[in-house]
């Protein structure tokens, strides 16, 4: 039993039963902001997806995409939450 | 690689990946946008900095535990920033937390 055995029977299924757990919520939420909540989880869900593949296959060139990912994920929140304020005022 | 190391990246990535599914039952389960944000600004960011330390021990280079330190570190800043912000805004356009508040500043004012 290795560390890469593991991350790919046990991390990966985890993780994307945790991404649909969370795509049910951008689906279904109730209001914009738990849409926007869930957006959050997904991006860390598919931040941790990749640093398991980099782990299964072996490429640390995986991580790179994981620091864009999580800058993206940041600012497209702000973003929205700035755009939920400003609607408001209107 | 020692076999101790490789059995803390295996601890590492069991709790890191059972936190991450807990930050989703926690979205789907609890009743309310304040809680669920709760939820995935704490359970998420301890998953993802674990299977991250995970990585390091499994690569364990210079280099690319630098930039796993780099990414941690910009987690730990960003993650709870972005879920004020959320919590911020989402009370001022009208989300309601499921029970009364006991205690709340802004009741009563206009943004």
């Amino acid at each position: 039993m290795t560390m890469t055995s593991v991350a790919m029977s046990f991390g990966l299924p985890v993780l994307s039963v945790g991404l649909l757990l969370a795509l049910y919520r951008l689906c279904f939420g109730p209001s914009l902001a738990d849409r926007i909540v869930s957006f959050d989880l997904i991006a860390s869900c598919i931040i941790g997806i990749l640093a398991l593949l980099s782990i299964v296959r072996d490429q640390p060139v995986l991580l790179d995409i994981g620091i864009i990912l999580a800058i993206l994920s940041f600012l497209s929140t702000i973003g929205f939450a700035y755009y939920l304020e400003q609607r408001r005022k209107q | 690689m020692s076999v101790a190391a490789d059995w803390l990246g295996i601890v590492c990535i069991l709790i890191g990946s059972l936190f991450v599914l807990l930050a989703g039952i926690g979205m789907i389960k609890f009743p309310d946008l304040f809680l669920r944000m709760a939820a995935i600004s704490k359970a998420a960011t301890l998953g993802i900095i674990l299977i991250f330390g995970a990585a390091a021990i499994h690569f364990f280079d210079v280099i690319v535990t630098l930039k796993l330190f780099l990414i941690v570190v910009f987690l730990f800043i960003t993650l709870p920033t972005a879920s004020h912000l959320i919590a911020r805004a989402g009370y001022w356009s009208g989300c309601k937390p499921y029970r009364n508040m006991v205690r709340d500043d802004w009741r009563g004012q206009s943004s």
